[in-house]
């Protein structure tokens, strides 16, 4: 068959093998942020979802279709989230994470996919945030975070 | 790794016959001489050598040896035929015919001709990746100089129906160029009975040693010509110069009598085995599907789509297991594969797709053993897919919480 799928590095391999952080939230809670990259006619597509609790990202979970460096990106990049605040998640980039995993440079398209569904569920998260602050004009958009 | 390693790849490559490396052995040792060297013994022994080959590769094809050229490979066999005949024919007409899944080996010799002035109908397949006859009917024009399909799919297996594309070449006196490195030693060739002029093959993919193939060019009725492509000494009877790969073609020669002895009982065997894995891995798992036609196929051949768990990832997930993929993770998009593509299979269930290559030395041991691991990694990496979430929460009608 066409083409070759590279080296494969051996924390792509076990990372995928133990597949940590993998699951999901549920997307309908107020908690928690969705978010997601790529297409699967493209041949992959990773969701990442974030819970947070008092400002802090208390849980992470993935999922993904796509290559072996799709599904290790996404694991590691929802595991650098948990524990962080979504300004320190924010800086999570993909140059990180190919580094961290060893992608040769044809696979970065799996680095930026994780990276994508992260702002992405960064960004869903505020965006309910928002919504919730205005339709409960107590609290201020903005606050508490 | 220390497992043992399992090998189902064998339309990539096969491993050389202990018996076909024995006949090799002395050919690069005491009987070192070079083919073309007339003037003493070490010379005569080998081309007495290359010249008993001829006769076996001659003979699975149920052709002369003397129709039988000696190249690197089908690779350089493809280039040959088509470039070579086109070339020779030009002054005919400049048109040719081929398959959309052919191979690359094929395809790219007819980009290369549209450059240079020829014109190339590409023909579509149906759902089982078969060409129809008609349809090559349809395509003829008179200025048509060369037909040009495989007579296996290296993906899915598809034979392609080469008795009849043979007739309708013969009827209106156009080359029928065929790509059968899939084929030869699996299934029965009979270049006089299926019409073929010119037929690619390889030693490799049939328990040969790698870079020796051999190009059959129709000596009479009608006589091909070829203009070559490598000029300087007139080897080959000056369709292929260059001091000939004597080990390779003693190898080539004896991995095809090895075949033409097995074949029979072997593909019966092999086509068991391939439904044996079919079977345990399709009762285990919802939603396989089958690619390529489901009966006129290869009888080692097996490619499946697992819809929601992409080729690459599952390869990986079972490492000691070698098979291939129709997904390739080369660049920013993954192209899948160009057969499953012509064959209307989705983008995103061709990136699903693994491609199963049974082979002489695999036992049901290793069948059963394979089955059960393709069932638990689809299971696990179905797990973590969103797209098997999703489906899973469209089937019970929730479309809550879909993201796409």
């Amino acid at each position: 068959m066409p083409g070759s799928s590279g080296e494969f590095s051996e924390t792509i391999a076990s990372r995928c093998a133990a597949l940590r952080n993998a699951g999901s939230l549920d997307p309908a809670s107020p908690e928690v942020g969705t978010g997601a990259a790529g297409s699967s006619a493209a041949g992959d597509y990773v969701r990442i979802q974030l819970r947070v609790l008092r400002g802090k990202i208390h849980e992470a979970r993935f999922k993904a279709f796509g290559c072996s460096g799709s599904i290790a990106s996404a694991s590691l990049a929802s595991e650098r989230a948990e524990g962080k605040t979504l300004e320190e998640a924010e800086l999570i980039r993909e140059p990180d994470l190919a580094a961290a995993l060893g992608l040769p440079p044809q696979r970065r398209h799996c680095s930026a996919l994780a990276e994508e569904a992260l702002s992405n569920a960064i960004r869903d998260y505020r965006g309910k945030r928002f919504r919730r602050a205005n339709s409960n004009s107590i609290i201020p958009a903005g606050a508490n975070q | 790794m220390d497992r043992a390693r399992i090998y189902m790849d064998h339309h990539s490559t096969t491993p050389v016959d202990p018996e076909v490396l024995r006949a090799m052995l002395p050919f690069f040792t005491e009987e070192f001489g070079n083919a073309a060297s007339r003037s003493h013994s070490f010379g005569w022994r080998a081309e007495e050598a290359v010249e008993k080959a001829r006769e076996a590769v001659a003979g699975i094809l149920h052709a002369s040896p003397k129709e039988i050229v000696f190249t690197s490979g089908a690779t350089e066999s493809d280039n040959l035929a088509l470039l070579g005949a086109s070339e020779a024919r030009s002054e005919r007409g400049k048109h040719l015919i081929t398959g959309a899944t052919e191979h690359p080996a094929v395809l790219d010799c007819c980009r290369r001709l549209e450059k240079l002035g020829f014109r190339v109908t590409c023909l579509p397949v149906d759902h089982n990746g078969r060409i129809s006859p008609d349809e090559v009917r349809a395509a003829l024009r008179k200025d048509t100089i060369l037909i040009s399909f495989m007579a296996a799919n290296n993906e899915v297996g598809t034979l392609h129906p080469l008795a009849e594309i043979g007739r309708i070449a013969k009827e209106h006196e156009i080359l029928f160029h065929c790509d059968a490195s899939q084929a030869v030693g699996k299934i029965p060739i009979d270049v006089e009975a299926m019409g073929i002029d010119l037929l690619s093959f390889t030693a490799h993919k049939m328990y040969g040693p790698k870079g020796v193939g051999a190009l059959y060019v129709r000596k009479r009725n009608p006589r091909v010509r070829l203009s070559p492509l490598i000029f300087g000494g007139g080897h080959e009877r000056g369709m292929r110069s260059g001091t000939l790969n004597v080990p390779g073609i003693v190898g080539f020669g004896k991995a095809c009598e090895i075949a033409v002895r097995v074949q029979p009982e072997e593909s019966i065997r092999l086509s068991g085995l391939r439904d044996r894995l079919h079977r345990k891995v399709a009762s285990e798992l919802v939603e396989v599907r089958l690619n390529g036609h489901p009966e006129l196929r290869l009888p080692h051949n097996l490619n499946l789509s697992f819809a929601y768990v992409e080729g690459e990832s599952l390869m990986m997930a079972m490492e000691d297991v070698a098979v291939s993929s129709g997904s390739a993770c080369t660049s920013a998009a993954q192209e899948p594969s160009h057969v499953l593509k012509a064959m209307g299979v989705s983008d995103e269930l061709a990136h699903t797709s693994l491609r199963f290559g049974l082979g002489r030395f695999n036992t049901m041991e290793e069948v059963d053993y394979v089955a059960s691991r393709v069932v638990e990694s689809v299971k696990k990496l179905r797990e973590i897919s969103p797209l098997y979430e999703m489906a899973r929460e469209e089937r019970r009608g929730s479309h809550a919480g879909v993201i796409r």
